[in-house]
């Protein structure tokens, strides 16, 4: 992300100042990663728009009090990955309690046929929390560290989760054919 | 999955569905969010706003007995962004569009016709037009009831428990249903007032909507989705994911598009299968939001702290740029299209108004509607029916 700070600190500051165009660098720039981010968190097509959405919108709201030193990414990540946390957690409790027989009967178009990339089948597996912290570390490239920083966790756990997160995804995939 | 390098990859490579899609509805409503947050540091300094309202009222008020005021009330308007043309009236000479409408106020529902004739129709609440507007159907104090527009009662049928959102189908083969909400449940009727029964048990308190051309109705589930049912066969067609408190659902004409309006933002999901069109995060307080007749075009009635808005949005791509068809300081109440997609009527509550404009920005304000109506109309939606009535 180093390459990008300059222009990214420019971006912002022109945002700040009210430039369509800044504000569309900076949209173009983070939009894929947080929009896959989301996605990869809560395994829902509509749900994953929402929330970078959501976010872009909250980081546009706090826009004039953001820090041009710091970098936009880790900003809006942290809220897009807490999100998605929140709302699989809040998904899991409505499972729970249960839903109607006439929903149940339902075909739902927004469940997402094409999450059967084996990867995808693996990562799915895991809960939300094991799932943040492996997508910040293998798809954002955030460290240890500042994983912990994003979600607010201790550096041992943000550790415990990625073993244990990995280890079950291994167990998860199918066996690689050499031959 | 070899080693992290590995991983790193297949991540990358899975794309949500329809990315590029979901981008370019993101980037419509971030930019709209980030431009309109422009206008608010415009707007005047609070000290004025209630200078501003009360000068909007007392012009209307002084309007009855001083026609020459209509110059006041230009400057009350004259904020909005293109030319308008306005025309004050102090009383209801005549509607601008053909239909009749449909208004509910603290003293019942009253039906205005065409030429400015006005009935009321009796202590009822909720009124709304059966499909050919040849009845309507509203609610008493403890029933359902089924009315001709010169107020005389068909049936009645009556219901223990809070009755609200009666909503008549279109009519399919001769027959049409009432769907309404007893409780927290969802019930049907048949037109005539027989057949009875429950569809749901948990149902949310917004008005259900029925889709043009058959009995499918959308409704808000207890769990806060939004339902599409066919109660012909009692099947569900699509659901949504789980929404913010949908205040408001309609339908477009042909039954492609359903909006649902929630406090802040509108959202538009294909009338077929549910797939979501899209969304707008909207400034301010949603009040109402319709379909124009024919059209996707959406008219949405905003209210900020201290001045209201009609926007119109496409319901092809809601979180693209909206158009300001009319704002004025106060609060406007009511939303309702002519049937011809001509005209949209929007309540001004505070200026005691019917403001009657046109997408192109004609401009009509029929004033002192307590007075006439014995209560200014106090229900977000009003009926504005059938040019043939």
């Amino acid at each position: 992300m180093a390459r990008l700070w300059g222009g990214e600190a420019s971006w912002v500051r022109g945002a700040q100042a009210g430039s369509v165009p800044d504000l569309e660098a900076l949209f173009r720039e983070h939009w894929p990663r947080a929009h896959r981010a989301a996605y990869l968190v809560v395994q829902d097509a509509a749900a994953a728009e929402d929330i970078a959405q959501e976010a872009f919108l909250a980081a546009i709201r706090a826009l004039d009090r953001f820090d041009r030193r710091r970098p936009f990414g880790p900003w809006l990540h942290r809220i897009v990955v807490n999100r998605a946390i929140d709302w699989s957690r809040a998904r899991a409790l409505r499972a729970e309690v249960g839903g109607d027989a006439l929903e149940e009967r339902a075909s739902s178009p927004l469940v997402d046929a094409a999450y059967s990339e084996p990867t995808a089948a693996a990562l799915a597996a895991l809960s939300p929390e094991h799932r943040a912290v492996i997508v910040l570390r293998h798809l954002l490239e955030y460290t240890p560290g500042e994983i912990a920083d994003l979600l607010d966790l201790p550096r041992g756990t943000v550790n415990s989760r990625l073993r244990r997160g990995l280890d079950r995804m291994r167990e998860e995939l199918p066996e690689e054919d050499d031959g | 999955m070899a080693d992290a390098s590995d991983l790193r990859r297949a991540l990358r490579r899975i794309q949500p569905p329809d990315a590029i899609g979901a981008e370019r509805r993101a980037w419509a409503v971030v930019r709209t969010a980030f431009e309109e947050r422009e206008p608010a540091r415009r707007r005047p300094p609070q000290a004025l706003r209630p200078l501003l309202i009360a000068a909007g009222a007392v012009a209307l008020i002084a309007a009855v007995v001083n026609p020459p005021v209509l110059n006041a009330i230009r400057d009350a308007v004259g904020r909005t962004k293109e030319k308008k043309v306005v025309t004050y009236k102090q009383a209801f000479f005549s509607l601008p569009a053909p239909g009749r409408l449909l208004v509910n106020t603290a003293r019942g529902p009253w039906i205005i016709r065409p030429d400015g004739g006005r009935r009321l129709l009796g202590r009822y609440r909720d009124a709304s037009w059966s499909p050919r507007g040849l009845f309507v159907t509203a609610l008493g104090s403890h029933d359902v009831v089924a009315l001709e527009p010169n107020g005389t009662v068909r049936w009645s049928l009556a219901r223990a428990g809070k009755l609200s959102f009666p909503r008549w189908s279109p009519e399919v083969d001769g027959s049409t249903k009432i769907a309404y909400l007893r409780g927290d449940t969802l019930r049907l009727v048949a037109g005539d007032g027989t057949q009875d029964r429950l569809v749901d048990a948990a149902a949310a308190p917004t008005a259900p909507a029925w889709k043009p051309g058959g009995f499918t109705l959308a409704y808000v589930g207890g769990a806060g989705r939004i339902r599409v049912v066919d109660t012909a066969t009692n099947k569900l067609s699509w659901h949504s994911l789980r929404l913010p408190p949908v205040t408001e659902l309609a339908w477009s004409d042909d039954g492609t598009r359903l909006l649902a309006l929630t406090h802040r933002s509108l959202i538009v999901f294909g009338g077929l299968r549910g797939q979501r069109i899209g969304r707008a995060f909207l400034p301010a307080e949603a009040v109402a939001a319709a379909f124009a007749p024919g059209s996707h075009r959406i008219a949405v009635l905003l209210r900020f702290p201290q001045q209201s808005a009609v926007q119109l949005r496409d319901g092809d791509a809601p979180g693209a740029a909206s158009r300001m068809v009319f704002n004025a300081d106060g609060r406007f109440g009511t939303l309702a299209w002519s049937p011809n997609g001509t005209w949209l009527l929007a309540g001004w509550k505070s200026a005691d108004a019917f403001m009657f404009v046109t997408p192109k920005g004609r401009q009509r304000i029929v004033g002192d509607i307590a007075r006439q109506l014995g209560a200014f109309p106090d229900v977000p939606q009003a009926g504005w029916c059938c040019p043939t009535g």
